[in-house]
Parts: structure tokens; C-alpha cells; sequence
């Protein structure tokens, strides 16, 4: 056994522009260590002034499970704080290391958005695995936490520097919107959505949709301003790479 | 039916003919008939006049649906989906239908709350013949004193409520009746618990109308009246409380000959009934007009006949109880009430309305400030030799 120490160890996080600080009870050094590992890009060092949001999830002694509810937990509140402030679609999201031009994909759990990453983000700035936020003026605020992989009740949790992944630099811009279509039986496409299509198909997506202040018109211009919603139809993730590459490059 | 936007309708998006609305959390693409549907109903709208708006944009609809029928359809899928809220549609009564309905409702309403309550003044005064049917008017009771807080408790509970209380204006002369009115009623009640004009005691004045009482027909519902002495009484003294009332010179003469039609026993009754309402010398003039002697003159007391006076004087307008108000006042209130009386908005007292605020109140009255000035410092000349 490693690291019996039981404390009270506090870490603050950086998440959808708001700050989180974890509080950890009875945590060994070890998990402390993977916590840490596990969302390095999203550490930043405690100040003075209080965190926006404060998680306690108590004593849990499994290492793992604590990092998957951590994961749940921190994603949530940070979504709740910031109700009302960004668009929040349901979605990971990739920039280019150089523009900052940023492609996001969106669909429900299952639909490949972590494969996704794990196909094409080597190399790119890393935004989020689960939640893509985005401002008025199309800019993208990362929630760089663990990459969440595994179909069952509890998901690893990968820190992003494992599968090559940079952090972001705060100049990400939106510039490809997709919703994932796992589809074997049609080459790797991609299908334009119409406008009046697309606002309901995303709003499934969304989080706090209602609490915007005219939440259509913003996702409307959402859309518009980053050339349409497509649905991205594919067998494998590597099929998508020229389209990604495309979609990324175009906007150097 | 009417229909409206729902208050549930978070945001609408139109893109070319159609468009995408959000309700609650429910987004959904709406087609174009249901978009021209949304647009139209911003406010409640007729589903009949919605119909029609929808022909005019998109022509008869195609096969035998009727316009009405494909749009109740319309609305009712919008509604399904929180987009529109629906509620049945008022029928518009015409106001001498609505007062015949409201006087069998408040006849009613008083009986199952054990209320004595007798329709006065409109419908009873042309019920014996003493005025033709106006179509205008609102439905005035007398109820016996002491129970018309009661009334008023039984009606606020479905809704019918006193506008404009407090008052915004000085009640120098003391009412005689409460309006209540209600948001979907073109009509108002006015509860009377004595009858200006009668001078005797309140209670007594209502048990001689009450044991003299008569029953009509109010849209086909039995509703107690005063009888036709009381109504006599009652219909003279409002003549001669409003002498300058337009309506007052052509009601005279109707009444004049309705009486001096009568026997000489109902001439009798009239003018001991005055007498014993302590209404002698207040409808003294018109008796005489009629050739009907009036008995008991000059019983009525100095202070009953200036209130008399202040009421008649009244009528002519805010002007005389605003006069009366500062008259009546501290000296250090004058001003006050002067300002008040300048800023005081009759129109929209009259509507029930409350007194606008601020610039707008300032602004409206600005208009009428040279003659309102004027006015102001008779006022404050009479109030100072008061």
C-alpha cells in the first residue's frame, strides 16, 4: 500500500471558464496523484478568492470510481454554473494547433465521440469529450477533462497528454459543427442539415437551452456562423480523417 | 375557442416560410401554416378570425375541409405541443342583455346569501311606465342597510371587485353606493345602501320599499323591484339630483305625464310615501309639476338639505366636490388637495382605470392647466373665506 496519509487535500480546476475546487477527504497520495494526471490540463493554482463552485463528493476509497464520479460531478456543476451564459451542446471538440480552428462533433453517448478523439486528436488542441461550450462570437471554452473511454457503468479515465492530445490556448474558434452518424452501410460521408432541421436535432444536444436569452436565434447563429450543421455518416472513426483534416485546415 | 401565443413559448425562429419554436424545452420545426399560425396569435385571437386571416394568405384550403376545421386542426397541434394555449371565447352580450342577466345573477346571488336586495332606478323605473327602456345602464340594487359588505364579500369572490380603491379623489359628500365591476362584464353594479334624496332613517326608508315591492321578469328569472310608488320616488328624486344631465329634460316630461296619468289614489300614495322617506322637500318641485300636493313640507333639516344641495351641485361635475374637498379642508391641506385636484385624471377614474403616474400624469394635465389654474384659485379664494 502507498501513501496511507488521510487529509483533506482541496485541487482547483479550470472548466468552462469557471474555477471548481475538488475537495478530497481521506484521498491517498496515490489517487491524489491520479486526479492530478488525470485532469493536468484543467489544473490551475489555488488563490485566495473562493472557487465559483465548490465538489465535495466525500470519502470514497476506490481510486477509479472516484475519478469517474469526479468526472460526473465536476462536468455538471460547471455546466449548471454557467446556465444561461454559453451554448452547451452535448459533444467533443478538436482545434488545430496552429488557427485554433476548432471542428466539434455531437451526438448521445455511444455515438463514437471518444473514439473520434482518439482517431484525430493527436497533435490538435484538446476542448472537451463531453462538453462542447461555445460563446455569441463563436469561440470555444475548453472543458479539457479526462477523456472518458469504456461502454460500462464505470468509464477510465484517461488523461488527455495520453493520446497526444494539447491543451487549448483560449483563441479556439468554432469552425465545423457535426452530429456523429455511426453508419456501416454507406461510405464516410458527409450531409448538410438544413437550418429548420438542425435547431431541433441540436437542441437535443443542448444544455440549459431555455435559460439563454433568446436561446434559437443563438443557435441559429451558431450554426450559420460556422457553415451549417452536417451530419458526419462513417463505418470507422479513421474514416473520417479526410473530412476532419478538411474541415480543420480550411480555415488556416 | 380563442388562442394565443403560450406564456410556455421560449423563443420563435423564422427561416424563410417556415420556422422552428421552442416551448418549455420542446424545440420543433413548425411548416408554414402553423408559422402564419404563430405569427397572427400574439395576442388572443378568435379561432374564427384566425380562419379567416389564413384564407386571405393562403386561399381556400383544397378538398372539403373547411378553413375553420383545418385550423381549429392547426391549433390544436400547437397547443398539443405548448407552442399556443387555447380557452373558450367570451360571447360579447350586448349591454341590455348583460344587464338583464347580471340583475337575475346579483338578484340570486343576494337571495342565496338571505340579502334583501330590490332592483332600483333602469329596468323598474320603465317596468311601470314612467320611462321608455333605455339600451344603456348599469344595474343598480338597494340592499337592506347593514348588508352590503356581505354583498359586496359574495360577489368579490367571483370577481367583481371596486376599481379605483382607495379613491384618488376627497369623498366630501358621503356615497351612497358602491360600483363593483368585473374585467369580462360591459356593465357594473352599483350597490345602493340608502337612496340619496330620502332623508328618513335608512333602515325604515328600505322596510317601506321592501313591503311595497314588486316582481319582474330579468332574463326570465324572477327579480324583486320597487313597487310602482317607489319607483316613482325613486326615479323623481335621481331627475332632480342631475337637472343639467342631458337625459334629464326628456325623462321630466315622461315622467310628469306617467303620474299625472295616475288615479288620484296612486298620486296619494306618492307623496305620503315621500313623506314618509323623509323625501318631502327634496322632490317637493316635481310633485308640484305634477299636480300632486306634498305633505309633511319642511320637515327636512338644515343639514339634510345642504347635503341635498352639495349632491345636486355635484352632478355638474369633479369641480364642485374637488371645491368642497379644499373648502372642507385644513389650512395647511389646501395646497395639497389643490395640486391633487389639477393632476386628478377623470377619464381614466370614469374607466376605472388608476390615475397615471408621473410625466404622463403631468403631461395630461398640462393640457388642460389655464382653465384647470383658474379654476384652482376660485377655489382656493372660496376656501380661504371659508
Amino acid at each position: 500500500m502507498v501513501g496511507s496519509s488521510a487529509t483533506r487535500e482541496t485541487v482547483r480546476l479550470g472548466v468552462l471558464g469557471v474555477t471548481v475546487d475538488v475537495a478530497l477527504e481521506n484521498a491517498r497520495r496515490a489517487t491524489l496523484a491520479r486526479v492530478r494526471a488525470a485532469w493536468h490540463q484543467c489544473l490551475i493554482e489555488p488563490t485566495d478568492v473562493p472557487a465559483n463552485v465548490v465538489v465535495d463528493l466525500g470519502p470514497i476509497d476506490d481510486a477509479d470510481a472516484l475519478l469517474h464520479r469526479l468526472s460526473q460531478e465536476v462536468t455538471l456543476r460547471a455546466i449548471d454554473a454557467r446556465a444561461g451564459q454559453l451554448l452547451m451542446l452535448h459533444g467533443a471538440a478538436l482545434a488545430d494547433a496552429t488557427t485554433g480552428a476548432t471542428l466539434a462533433v455531437v451526438g448521445p453517448s455511444g455515438m463514437g465521440k471518444s473514439t473520434w478523439l482518439q482517431a484525430h486528436g493527436s497533435g490538435r488542441r484538446y476542448l472537451s469529450d463531453e462538453t462542447v461550450a461555445i460563446t455569441a462570437d463563436l469561440g470555444v471554452v475548453a472543458h479539457a477533462k479526462p477523456i472518458s473511454v469504456g461502454n460500462g457503468s464505470l468509464k477510465s479515465q484517461l488523461p488527455p497528454r495520453d493520446l497526444g492530445l494539447r491543451p487549448a490556448k483560449g483563441t479556439e474558434r468554432l469552425a465545423g459543427l457535426w452530429l456523429l452518424i455511426r453508419d456501416s452501410s454507406v461510405p464516410a460521408r458527409l450531409e448538410p442539415v438544413d437550418m429548420l432541421d438542425a435547431l431541433p436535432l441540436l437542441a437535443e444536444h443542448a444544455s440549459h437551452l431555455s435559460a439563454m436569452a433568446a436561446p434559437l436565434q443563438a443557435l441559429a447563429a451558431v450554426v450559420d456562423g460556422c457553415g451549417g450543421l452536417f451530419r458526419a455518416h462513417y463505418a470507422e472513426a479513421a474514416d473520417l480523417a479526410p473530412f476532419v483534416d478538411d474541415a480543420l485546415q480550411a480555415r488556416r | 375557442m380563442m388562442t394565443r401565443r403560450a406564456p410556455d413559448l421560449v423563443d420563435f425562429y423564422r427561416h424563410g416560410s417556415e420556422s422552428v419554436a421552442m416551448a418549455g424545452t420542446n424545440v420543433v420545426r413548425l411548416t408554414e401554416l402553423s408559422t402564419h399560425v404563430v405569427e397572427t396569435c400574439s395576442e388572443w385571437t378568435p379561432i374564427a378570425d384566425l380562419a379567416v386571416r389564413l384564407t386571405d394568405h393562403f386561399g381556400m384550403p383544397p378538398g372539403t375541409d373547411s378553413a375553420l376545421a383545418m385550423t381549429a386542426d392547426a391549433v390544436r397541434e400547437l397547443t398539443d405541443l405548448g407552442v399556443l394555449e387555447t380557452r373558450d371565447a367570451d360571447i360579447p352580450l350586448q349591454v341590455s342583455e348583460a344587464r338583464d342577466v347580471l340583475a337575475a345573477m346579483v338578484s340570486r346571488v343576494a337571495a342565496d346569501g338571505g340579502i334583501d336586495l330590490l332592483l332600483i332606478k333602469g329596468t323598474s323605473i320603465s317596468h311601470h311606465g314612467l320611462r321608455t327602456p333605455r339600451a344603456w345602464g348599469d344595474v343598480d340594487v338597494l340592499v337592506r342597510p347593514g348588508t352590503e359588505p356581505m354583498l359586496r364579500r359574495i360577489l368579490a369572490e367571483v370577481g367583481w371587485t371596486v376599481p379605483n380603491e382607495p379613491s384618488p379623489r376627497p369623498l366630501p359628500i358621503p356615497l351612497h353606493a358602491l360600483t363593483l365591476a368585473h374585467p369580462r362584464w360591459s356593465t357594473e353594479i352599483d350597490v345602493h345602501h340608502y337612496f340619496p334624496g330620502c332623508y328618513g332613517d335608512p333602515a325604515d326608508v328600505f322596510e317601506l320599499f321592501w313591503s311595497g315591492r314588486t316582481v319582474i321578469d330579468s332574463a326570465h328569472q324572477p327579480v324583486a323591484t320597487t313597487g310602482l310608488h317607489a319607483s316613482a320616488l325613486i326615479a323623481g328624486l335621481n331627475l332632480m339630483r342631475g337637472p343639467e344631465q342631458p337625459w334629464t329634460r326628456s325623462e321630466t316630461e315622461e315622467w310628469l305625464a306617467a303620474v299625472k296619468a295616475w288615479d288620484p289614489g296612486d298620486r296619494q300614495a306618492l307623496a305620503e310615501l315621500a313623506a314618509a322617506a323623509g323625501a318631502t322637500d327634496t322632490i317637493a318641485d316635481l310633485l308640484g309639476q305634477a299636480g300632486v300636493t306634498a305633505v309633511e313640507r319642511g320637515t327636512t333639516s338644515a343639514a339634510d338639505l345642504a347635503d341635498w344641495g352639495d349632491r345636486v351641485a355635484a352632478s355638474r361635475g369633479d369641480g364642485y366636490e374637488w371645491g368642497l374637498a379644499i373648502s372642507r379642508a385644513p389650512w395647511l391641506r389646501k395646497p395639497w388637495i389643490a395640486i391633487q385636484a389639477v393632476m386628478f385624471d377623470a377619464d381614466a377614474y370614469r374607466h376605472g382605470l388608476p390615475q397615471p403616474h408621473g410625466l404622463q400624469r403631468l403631461r395630461r394635465s398640462a393640457r388642460r392647466w389655464p382653465k384647470a389654474w383658474r379654476w384652482l384659485a376660485s377655489q382656493l379664494r372660496k376656501g380661504s373665506r371659508s
